[in-house]
């Protein structure tokens, strides 16, 4: 099996994650009995341990490492856990999804009520003082009905 | 011929009248007893006349289109007399006449034709031919078009002018054609077969009038034609204006002479002195039910139990002067002024009112009637003045009380106010912000929060506070770019009581005490000072009770109005209104937006960590930062195992950062 071996920088949840090969070119893998294609276990033909993702040209999937170990004879077992949001990530891309929340700010919706927002408890108060009305309240005006 | 005549036609008077009777009350059951008296009995003054009669059905006031409705079919009847009996013959029904406007049903023309045929069949309907050139009719109609036409003699001449029932007046009175005054013949309320000029039990000798000269044309004077008691016709006027008497004479049995007469015009004298008597007083002292037609076209006519009504004379020129600051009264009977006077108590107008040296009691009541009600509005819209009332300014300490006519009850401008947004968020809005507003004499009123203002749409807040100066209470309305968003209510006078009792309710009896005497005298102020003070004649009896309880009432209230006066205590609650409160004030209740220096209670990073709420339907590879979906559709992620699809499904649910890269050279 070919694998490629690179070094992720972005967690899982990330699309189009950061990584960058670690080796110019893919090493040889070989099964250790059957192989899981969402957590395969493989003996790596190679020395290098500096890597946290990995690529499996057969299966077409990314993972990230679950565990390496370094196996008497120079080379690598590592196992993995496959990584579907990278594996697919121009299917995941093309998705239209109803998008909840989002960072972007171009995609607020200002006036919905925002539960995540914390209101405290103790208002503040602005008040606006108006002109006044009635100019002869002070002395006041007395009406006198006649019948 | 006339003695002849009456030869012939004797006949057992009180048999007659006793069938009489019972035939009215059969005839005519829905007359109350004392009308059937009045029965329409058509009398010719010769062996041979001829009734010409429309017929009112009563029961057309159930038609539809009561109380217009009227059958309007008249009836001919030939009456005569044989041994002294009177009957009547050839009746016929003529048809119905084509003035009426009103179509009727076959069915109910049948009806209503046949209970008026019920009614005057020859074997109930009598005729009394006897009597001369008298005749009663009483009749109710509905149709103010009817006619009425009399017929003696010749049936085939008719003797009389027909008098449109419409047209025929309250007293009996109609004009004809041609302009002339004429008169309807009355109905005796005692019906009687009388002796011309004499009311008698049994029956006597009597003539008969001729009848072509007796009722020609009713033209222009006025003809008694029932001549009861003590009256009766005496003599003639001609054309060129002698007065005759008349030459025809007829001697009872007792040997009283009778004079018979014939003319256009004609003189009524009293039998026992033979001088000329009023027209007004025969009826009066027939006490004569009329036959009238209401203003309202038609409606049933009631009969007055007492005389008709004679105008008093009285002096319309007398005025009771009202002239405060010159200004006529306006409509109604209430009229209300406003004054500035710095008079704290009510006690203290009032003085300086008693002061006055007013010794006519028409001007004296009209003092005492004002009252005062403290109030604090202004502007008021009227042109001050000083307060003069009969010529004399009033005066407080010396100085004229300036008073002002109020001419509408003002409305103020609350201003106009906009809101502005301190989040530009949901936190502008309810329940995060609230707005109320202060209102003089209203209080507080919650506005909506929608009025706040926003750079996509200015949003202006304006008031209008409208006055009732005279109730005493006021209304605001608010507005939010001219969409009503808020009303509030309040006062703005304080009453000042007299005494303890309601001023109001005081003035509103007083008022409605003066329109009821108004309304029933028909009077003006001045005549309740006059004539109408007394109650006197011409009043009707309604109108006297009216002014006795008026003056009753007015007696009362002196005496309330003199007394002490209670001292204004001020009002709580509405009466801080009366404080001063003369601005208006909008508070808003916000969320605070932070601590030190008022930073926003939202981080920085917020949309990043947490994300704003966006509710948008995009494609991923669009957005950029964290986005939260939900439920996201994976079906269309190929190659996908179903626990990937659902993993796939969680992290976007859960929130994802999508990174947007640089596309590679």
């Amino acid at each position: 099996m070919t694998v490629t071996l690179y070094n992720n920088k972005s967690p899982a949840n990330v699309l189009n994650e950061d990584y960058a090969a670690v080796l110019t070119d893919p090493v040889t893998a070989t099964a250790r009995g059957a192989v899981d294609i969402d957590r395969p276990v493989l003996l790596l033909n190679c020395s290098v341990i500096d890597f946290n993702y990995f690529y499996i040209t057969e299966f077409g999937r990314f993972y990230n490492v679950t565990s390496r170990s370094l196996v008497p004879g120079g080379h690598i077992l590592v196992t993995g856990e496959s990584d579907p949001l990278e594996s697919f990530a121009s299917a995941v891309g093309s998705l239209e999804c109803l998008i909840v929340r989002a960072e972007d700010p171009s995609m607020r919706e200002r006036y919905f009520t925002d539960q995540c927002i914390p209101i405290p408890a103790d208002p503040q108060y602005e008040v606006i003082e108006g002109e006044e009305i009635i100019s002869s309240l002070s002395s006041g005006m007395y009406v006198i009905g006649v019948v | 011929m006339l003695p002849e005549i009456a030869e012939k036609l004797q006949f057992d008077t009180d048999l007659f009248m006793e069938a009489l009777k019972e035939r009215v009350q059969e005839l005519f059951p829905f007359l109350a007893p004392e009308e059937q008296q009045n029965m329409p009995i058509m009398q010719s003054d010769t062996a041979l006349a001829t009734c010409l009669v429309r017929a009112d059905s009563k029961i057309c006031s159930d038609h539809p289109s009561a109380p217009y409705t009227q059958l309007g079919v008249v009836y001919k009847v030939d009456v005569s007399a044989t041994n002294g009996i009177p009957s009547i013959s050839n009746f016929q029904n003529l048809g119905r006449t084509a003035d009426d406007g009103v179509s009727y049903s076959e069915e109910l023309t049948q009806r209503l034709m046949g209970d008026i045929n019920e009614w005057f069949t020859p074997q109930n309907f009598f005729i009394n031919p006897l009597q001369s050139g008298h005749c009663y009719f009483k009749f109710q109609t509905y149709n103010p078009n009817m006619m009425l036409s009399l017929r003696y003699g010749d049936p085939e001449v008719e003797s009389t002018q027909q008098a449109p029932i419409r047209s025929i007046k309250r007293d009996g009175t109609y004009i004809d054609s041609n302009d002339n005054l004429c008169y309807v013949q009355l109905n005796a309320v005692e019906y009687s077969i009388t002796e011309q000029g004499k009311v008698q039990t049994t029956m006597d000798s009597f003539y008969m009038l001729q009848t072509e000269y007796t009722l020609h044309g009713l033209k222009g004077y006025p003809v008694v034609m029932n001549c009861a008691n003590d009256y009766y016709i005496n003599k003639y006027i001609t054309d060129n204006g002698a007065v005759n008497n008349y030459t025809g004479t007829y001697t009872t049995p007792e040997g009283k002479t009778i004079n018979l007469y014939y003319g256009d015009n004609y003189i009524i004298t009293n039998v026992e002195d033979n001088e000329p008597v009023s027209y007004n007083d025969v009826k009066n002292a027939f006490n004569i039910a009329v036959n009238q037609i209401n203003d309202d076209n038609g409606t049933d006519i009631t009969v007055p139990d007492y005389p008709v009504p004679v105008p008093p004379d009285i002096d319309d020129d007398i005025e009771v002067e009202m002239d405060l600051n010159d200004a006529a009264f306006g409509e109604g009977l209430s009229h209300y002024y406003v004054t500035t006077v710095d008079a704290p108590v009510l006690s203290d107008i009032s003085a300086a009112m008693s002061s006055w040296n007013i010794n006519n009691t028409g001007k004296d009541l009209y003092r005492n009637l004002l009252s005062c009600r403290i109030t604090k509005v202004g502007p008021i819209p009227s042109s001050p003045s000083t307060f003069v009332i009969y010529g004399e300014e009033l005066q407080y300490n010396g100085s004229p009380i300036t008073i002002s006519k109020i001419t509408g009850n003002p409305s103020m401008d609350l201003g106009e106010y906009e809101i502005l947004p301190k989040f530009n968020d949901f936190r502008d809005y309810a329940p995060y912000t609230k707005i109320e507003m202060f209102i003089p004499y209203c209080g507080w009123v919650a506005l909506p929060s929608h009025v706040m203002s926003s750079e996509e749409k200015p949003k202006i807040i304006t008031g209008t506070l409208l006055c009732d100066i005279i109730a005493g209470t006021c209304k605001a309305v608010i507005k939010c770019n001219d969409t009503v968003v808020a009303e509030a209510s309040g006062f703005t006078a304080v009453d000042v009581p007299f005494t303890g009792e309601n001023v109001g309710m005081k003035m509103a009896g007083i008022a409605s005490a003066i329109t009821s005497y108004g309304n029933a005298a028909s009077k003006t102020v001045g005549n309740i000072a006059s004539g109408g003070m007394s109650g006197g004649a011409g009043a009707g009896a309604s109108a006297a009770g009216g002014l006795v309880g008026l003056l009753g009432s007015y007696a009362q209230l002196h005496s309330a109005f003199n007394a002490n006066y209670t001292e204004i205590c001020g009002k709580t609650g509405d009466g801080c209104n009366v404080a001063g409160l003369n601005k208006v004030y909008i508070k808003i209740q916000r969320p605070k937006t932070g601590g030190y220096e008022e930073p926003d209670f939202v981080p920085e990073d917020y949309g990043h960590t947490t994300g704003f709420i966006a509710m948008k339907k995009k494609l991923i590879s669009e957005c950029e930062g964290l986005i939260i979906c939900a439920n996201p559709d994976t079906s269309g992620i190929g190659g996908a195992t179903d626990r990937e699809r659902q993993m796939i499904k969680n992290l976007l649910e859960g929130g994802i950062i999508v990174r947007q890269t640089e596309p590679e050279p």
